[in-house]
């Protein structure tokens, strides 16, 4: 019953909340009307319910609705390329992925680079995990580079075409001197499926994609690409830790174009940095299996710059 | 059993049976307008549910799916657009059954073909959730080429008396599902320039194009045209009532459509409108009288919609089994799910049975409301038939480019709508039919996939069709099909060639 109460409590609120926009409308300064929150990705994906949890608590902080909104399509270009498009007034924001924002530009000309961006702030880093079936041989990443070196080309690994975990792979391969085959996938999923199915030997992912399977043992983790451990998988060592220094982690953050005002992008990355700071926020988003790894402007920008770096040559090269 | 007590007590509260109500309706509704689709309703019904408990968010959303997932049919039977891809099997037989004065007839079983499905898919799901997920696990790369080329082997059977065209639009279809991104190496191809097709021709917009538009253009040229009903319709006169015979011919064709829906819900990536228009296809295959198809066969209805509501409760075993959503619209579910912390997969479903049980009790309960809606809203719709076309027409237009602008947000997209209504109408014009474009691009990236994923398995060699037994079993179905249809099609051309068959829309 309680929870009728408040949906009729939340719908009462919308025409007051109308009103009061409209209030704020007539008095000056950043924000005076709702503002649009592009997902380059399918609704109910992780970029998608991160964006949605995100969208409530930075409305309030900024005393303005936030609505999510999925442009999908192109590798994620179309989304990113509709917040460059969008009037440069602040109150069009991208909800920014290595996918679309560093992969997808480099692999193709697709009129943007990642510079043409303004960052606000990073949100996640999201941890790659290399995942096994539980009845594999191998319990460690040695176990597998040994058995690959032994029997070039023999395994498969699946990921999506020249996604963050298919090129994290690849760089393990070529630092350990093995041959790996990949079998392109249309996502984290179809592979965790094909994995299952005993169609690949391994996969590279976003640990919460296969978060549920490695907590039931239908899956191990040989190793996660970040320079530590990862909180949520404590027992899992890194790759570095196994002697194999490779690293990958696809980010979730926020941009705006450049030549939105310097007053909108400050206005927005305080508020950004005060959610994700929050520790209700972060209670919600890691019960999500997605851990906030917050970073303000400057370093966010850091990471795509050194992203941008990293990968070039690799998907130049094609 | 205190699981199943625990979960019936969260279930019947008034707050989940009113969100599974509104879902259903809404569903219903969203499902029967050409141009609103399930899928986007689930989207914009997401973010609700983050505020309400898990399973009231997850009712209301299940109430949505099931509803839309029926819904479709409603329009395809009464004005011959289906309002969603998976029900334009259902308009083949429902909309002719329609035009014969027996619109009750065809809505009495869409609904009873689909609440009937729907149970057998909650039972699958409840009692038969790990076999059938070890089922779809063995469904690899081979296997999917194998089914697709086997569901493609029917396209002839949805010609409607001429295929050779039928299996032009079909080619016509796979040829449009390869713009966009190359789905294996990611690199962009046939975008014509346009960056808006980087991602493909919209889906969306080919099919409210094709049916909904194609229809409306054709309705358009007969603008004084009287409404298909004078007066209340009322559901009791004989006409649209079910017969003994009618059911006698469809009992059989649900209990096979239902578990095969049922497989194929439970293989990730194949989805209802496949199964929709596999389970016609079989059933016209395997029917004595192939010719009534298309004229109103009560059991082409029967299949169809049995076909599609077998998905709905399937797609969730190897979300809950396996952590990876049978369909779009169980991946944007998942959301509501993970916003709760509750990922789905087999931890969820071993070690959180108290959730698990209120689930199953919850789906259930959803099929029971959707019953009792369905045939409480059905002399309703059947009012539809009376609106003038003047009126009616119009009005879908109307929501067609809507709907394609708020799925899309693309203007790019509505144009393409329009263009695919020219194509539509054209090949409607010239007799041909307009199912297969639909199937040969719904299955295109499944058949390319699947063939160059196995490519890549088998280090080159195609042989790997051939090995795996499952995959060697859809290609033998697949050429006993070609067979079935060839001969009945060119016997019925030779019945029919004395007397040339009169144009579509005489």
């Amino acid at each position: 019953m309680t929870s009728i109460r408040k949906i009729l409590k939340t719908l009462a609120i919308v025409p007051v909340a109308m009103a009061m926009s409209l209030a704020a409308a007539q008095a000056a300064g950043y924000p005076s009307k709702p503002l649009t929150l592009i997902v380059t990705w399918p609704a109910g994906g992780s970029t998608d319910v991160i964006a949605r949890l995100l969208a409530e608590p930075l409305g309030k902080e900024l005393g303005q609705p936030v609505a999510v909104v999925n442009r999908k399509g192109g590798g994620g270009s179309l989304g990113t390329k509709a917040a460059l498009d969008a009037p440069k007034d602040g109150y069009t924001v991208l909800m920014t992925t290595s996918g679309n924002h560093i992969l997808t530009p480099l692999k193709k000309d697709v009129g943007y680079r990642y510079d043409d961006f303004v960052p606000i702030g990073q949100v996640v880093a999201a941890t790659l995990a290399l995942a096994v079936r539980a009845d594999s041989p191998w319990k460690s990443l040695d176990d597998m580079i040994k058995d690959a070196k032994a029997n070039p080309g023999k395994y498969n690994f699946g990921g999506v075409p020249f996604g963050m975990p298919h090129l994290t792979l690849n760089a393990l391969a070529t630092e350990a001197g093995v041959e790996l085959v990949h079998i392109p996938m249309q996502g984290g999923a179809p592979g965790a499926k094909a994995l299952l199915g005993g169609d690949i030997a391994m996969l590279p992912a976003n640990a919460s994609t296969v978060a549920s399977n490695l907590k039931a043992g239908k899956m191990r983790a040989l190793a996660v690409f970040n320079k530590e451990r990862d909180p949520a998988f404590p027992d899992v060592p890194t790759a570095k830790e196994q002697g194999h220094p490779v690293y990958g982690s696809p980010f979730v953050g926020m941009a705006v174009a450049k030549g939105v005002p310097q007053e909108a992008v400050d206005r927005l990355r305080a508020a950004l940095q005060k959610v994700a700071n929050d520790p209700d926020f972060q209670a919600k988003a890691v019960k999500t299996a997605t851990a906030i790894t917050y970073l303000p402007a400057d370093d966010f920008g850091a990471v795509w710059a050194r992203d941008w770096n990293a990968y070039e040559p690799v998907l130049k090269k094609k | 059993m205190d699981l199943l007590f625990a979960g019936l007590e969260q279930v019947f509260t008034v707050e989940t049976l009113s969100l599974i109500a509104i879902g259903l309706i809404v569903g219903i509704i969203i499902g029967a307008i050409p141009g609103l689709n399930v899928p986007l309703a689930v989207a914009i019904a997401l973010p609700i549910t983050f505020k309400l408990s898990p399973i009231g968010g997850l009712a209301m959303l299940v109430g949505i799916y099931k509803g839309g997932t029926y819904g479709g049919s409603l329009s395809a039977v009464l004005i011959n657009v289906p309002g969603t891809p998976a029900a334009a099997a259902t308009a083949l037989d429902g909309a002719a059954l329609t035009r014969q004065g027996k619109a009750g007839k065809a809505l009495r079983m869409s609904l009873y073909a689909s609440i009937i499905a729907e149970v057998i898919s909650d039972l699958a799901l409840i009692l038969f959730a790990v076999p059938v997920a070890a089922f779809a696990l063995k469904i690899g790369p081979p296997e999917t080429f194998s089914v697709g080329v086997f569901a493609l082997t029917l396209v002839g059977v949805l010609s409607q008396g001429n295929m050779l065209k039928g299996v032009m639009a079909g080619a016509l279809g796979l040829l449009l599902s390869t713009f966009g991104v190359d789905p294996l190496t990611g690199d962009f191809r046939l975008t014509l320039g346009f960056d808006a097709l980087s991602g493909g021709w919209s889906f969306i917009a080919l099919v409210i194009g094709v049916f909904a538009v194609a229809e409306a253009l054709v309705k358009v040229e007969r603008p004084l045209e009287k409404p298909m009903a004078m007066g209340t319709v009322r559901l009791s006169d004989p006409d649209h009532r079910l017969s003994r015979d009618d059911w006698r011919r469809s009992l059989p064709v649900i209990t096979r459509s239902a578990p095969i829906g049922v497989l194929i819900g439970a293989i990730p990536g194949l989805g209802a409108a496949v199964s929709a228009y596999l389970n016609y296809g079989i059933t016209r295959n395997l029917s004595k009288t192939p010719e009534r198809f298309g004229q109103g066969a009560i059991e082409g209805v029967a299949a169809a919609e049995s076909g599609n509501n077998a998905v709905t409760s399937a797609t969730f075993v190897p979300l809950l089994t396996l952590g990876v959503p049978g369909d779009v619209i169980t991946a944007i579910m998942l959301g509501a799910f993970i916003v709760h912390g509750l990922i789905p997969g087999p931890a969820l479903f071993e070690q959180n049975s108290a959730f698990i049980a209120a689930f199953f009790v919850m789906v259930v309960v959803t099929t029971g409301l959707h019953l009792i809606i369905g045939r409480l809203g059905m002399p309703l719709f059947v009012q539809t038939t009376r609106i003038s076309n003047k009126f009616l027409f119009p009005a879908i237009m109307v929501l067609s480019v809507t709907g394609v602008y708020v799925t899309t947000n693309s203007f790019f997209d509505v144009f393409t709508m329009l263009g695919f209504g020219l194509l539509g109408y054209f090949m409607i014009k010239c007799s041909f039919p307009v199912a297969p474009l639909l199937i040969g691009f719904i299955l295109g990236p499944l058949i390319e996939i699947g063939l160059r994923q196995s490519v890549i398995m088998s280090r080159g060699s195609f042989d790997i069709f051939l090995t795996r037994p499952l995959s060697a079993a859809f290609l033998a179905l697949a050429a006993v099909s070609v067979v079935i249809v060839g001969v009945r099609e060119w016997r019925l051309a030779r019945r029919n060639t004395p007397n040339p068959k009169t144009p579509e829309g005489d």
